[in-house]
């Protein structure tokens, strides 16, 4: 039980690390129906007490990951504190539609019993993945945080020290604004200020950049007690 | 569809009595059959057996408690033939409630047996409950199948049953004493450790020993039992079995697959008081489709989702 309230909000919701929202909206419902107060799934098992303390974790894990941002920012998070991490459990058959056909379904089946131990690479917040995409950037949707900073800033190849000289921000701060690492960055108001800069820098719209990054730094400091 | 060389066995059980598992493996036989393959029906609920009823047989003249009792001395001997073609039935024994409980030596043989009969799929009726018996034959099969309906005692019995099983099968691939004696432990639910679910039992012993925790956590892992719902009649009744599937990923630390469910139809009783199977008298009816769903689940190893 105490396990439980642990867990990864992947785990939590029972789905895949790379589940869609219709799969997270979905496992959603189900967990809501199984743990509500008039289940006769949970009714004969669980106590209602430890019944409304599942669904409030459950509540919490389905707020993160249904919004893009906290999602995203949520993978992050994930990433720092652990190099791999398990996903759902969620490998064994492959989904059938109720008159026994195939469906598509983007979990490849296993045939390994083991968890799927999912390296970190894989996950939707390292931006390595939306390199290899080519078009399919954050950016094309007016998202800006920072690994997608950095990987335009790159892109166009120009390094975090020039940036630091032109600017006259500390290089350190730089890499925190590229890491997402709010937690070390200074208050919102200075935050907004370096993003300016560093956008005249790499040639960004800096009114579109700090309008999505500070989202995503309001984000975090509102979620900071679930992401501990 | 692939065609599957290698034999099967299938094991259906469920902690409550008349809920309509010789139904539905009779069902499930038939329709295997019925695509081609070589099946046989056994009857294994030793003492309660009545699966030949529910396949419109008269009860047969050899049964397992011959093969038990060594007056016969090949299993082949005791497989009936019924009225579809590819499919036999091993009646269980009816009368001798001594043979309802073999002895160690006697199981042991009779499993060797069942796993060497020349056929592609053998299926077993467990009959109720969760006695040693029924969990072995359960945890021998390559797909153990429990049957639920929708009602709070049998959903109970589910669980009763899955970590019995549970239990039972770790206990099988442990030879360290610490583990067993928690295992032991944690059949009693009220226990000093607070030791309440399979995962928890993982967790303490995770805790104790880290290596050995992992090897129990993969054991824990392999277990995947299977979830078929019968006698559903609303909506409500087929998502019970994505929440229960749910609780046991998430609170017992089980992974059950939910095959699907078969809806509650009068025809069932219909043909069973014509002592006909419902899936031969009335191939098109819910119950019948439900069955045929199920099966082919499991023939092509894939799990229902809506
Ligand atoms: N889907 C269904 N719709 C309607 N009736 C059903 C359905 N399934 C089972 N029944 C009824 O339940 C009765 C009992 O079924 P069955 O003998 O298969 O149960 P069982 O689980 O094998 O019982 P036991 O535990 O005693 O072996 C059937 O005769 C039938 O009337
Ligand atoms: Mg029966």
């Amino acid at each position: 039980m105490e396990k439980f309230l642990q867990r990864n909000y992947y785990q939590i919701l029972d789905v895949d690390f790379r589940a869609s929202k219709i799969q997270i909206k979905r496992a959603f419902e189900i967990a809501k129906e199984t743990y509500g107060s008039d289940s006769l799934a949970a009714h004969s098992i669980m106590s209602p007490e430890k019944g409304r303390r599942f669904l409030s974790k459950i509540m919490e894990a389905y707020r993160i990951l249904i919004d893009d941002d906290s999602r995203r920012l949520y993978d992050q998070y994930l990433v720092k504190t652990s190099q791999e991490f398990v996903g759902s459990s969620e490998v064994g058959l492959e989904t059938a539609s109720p008159n026994g056909q195939l469906l598509p379904d983007d979990t490849p089946p296993s045939k390994d019993p083991l968890p799927p131990f999912v390296r970190a690479s894989q996950l939707s917040g390292t931006g390595a993945e939306k390199k290899t995409e080519g078009d399919d950037t954050l950016a094309k949707e007016g998202r800006y945080d920072g690994p997608e900073l950095r990987r335009i800033r790159e892109e166009k190849g120009i390094g975090i020290r020039t940036i630091a000289e032109k600017t006259k921000i500390n290089i350190t701060t730089l890499k925190f604004i590229e890491e997402n690492n709010f937690k070390l960055l200074p208050a919102p108001f200075y935050v907004k200020n370096f993003l300016v800069q560093y956008c005249r820098c790499i040639e960004l719209d800096p009114e579109k950049v700090t309008e999505s990054y500070m989202k995503f730094y309001a984000l975090y400091k509102e979620g900071k007690k679930l992401f501990k | 569809m692939t065609t599957q060389k290698a034999r099967q066995i299938w094991a259906l059980g469920g902690g409550k009595g008349g809920i309509g598992k010789s139904m539905v493996v009779g069902g499930m036989g038939i329709h295997i059959a019925q695509l081609g393959k070589k099946v046989i029906l056994a009857d294994t609920d030793l003492g309660g057996a009545n699966l030949h009823t529910c396949l419109g047989l008269p009860l047969p003249k050899v049964t397992l408690d011959d093969f038990i009792k060594r007056r016969v001395e090949k299993l082949e001997d005791v497989v009936c033939e019924t009225n579809c073609d590819n499919l036999g039935l091993i009646s269980g024994a009816q009368e001798f409630l001594a043979a309802a409980n073999p002895k160690h030596a006697q199981k042991i043989r009779l499993l060797k047996k069942l796993q060497s009969l020349d056929i592609d799929y053998l299926i077993l009726d467990l009959g109720s409950g969760t006695s040693f018996n029924i969990l072995d034959f359960f945890l021998i099969s390559d797909n153990g199948i429990i049957m639920m309906v929708p009602e709070p005692t049998s959903v109970e019995n589910t669980y009763r049953f899955l970590k019995g099983a549970f239990y039972r099968r770790l206990r099988r691939v442990t030879i360290y004493r610490e583990i067993r004696e928690l295992i032991e432990l944690a059949l009693d639910q009220k226990n000093i450790r607070g030791i309440k679910t399979p995962r928890d039992l993982v967790e303490e012993i995770e805790r104790m020993d880290k290596k050995l925790g992992r090897i129990l956590s993969e054991e824990a892992f392999k277990f995947r039992p299977k979830l078929i719902i019968n006698q559903v009649r609303m909506d409500k009744d087929i998502e019970l079995g994505f929440s229960v599937k749910n609780i046991c990923s998430q609170y017992l630390g089980i992974q059950l697959d939910y095959l699907g469910y078969i809806y509650y139809d009068d025809c069932v009783w219909q043909s069973v008081r014509k002592k006909k199977h419902p899936i031969l008298e009335y191939p098109d009816s819910k119950a019948s489709v439900g069955i045929k769903m199920v099966a082919n689940n499991l023939l092509q190893n894939q799990q229902f989702r809506l």
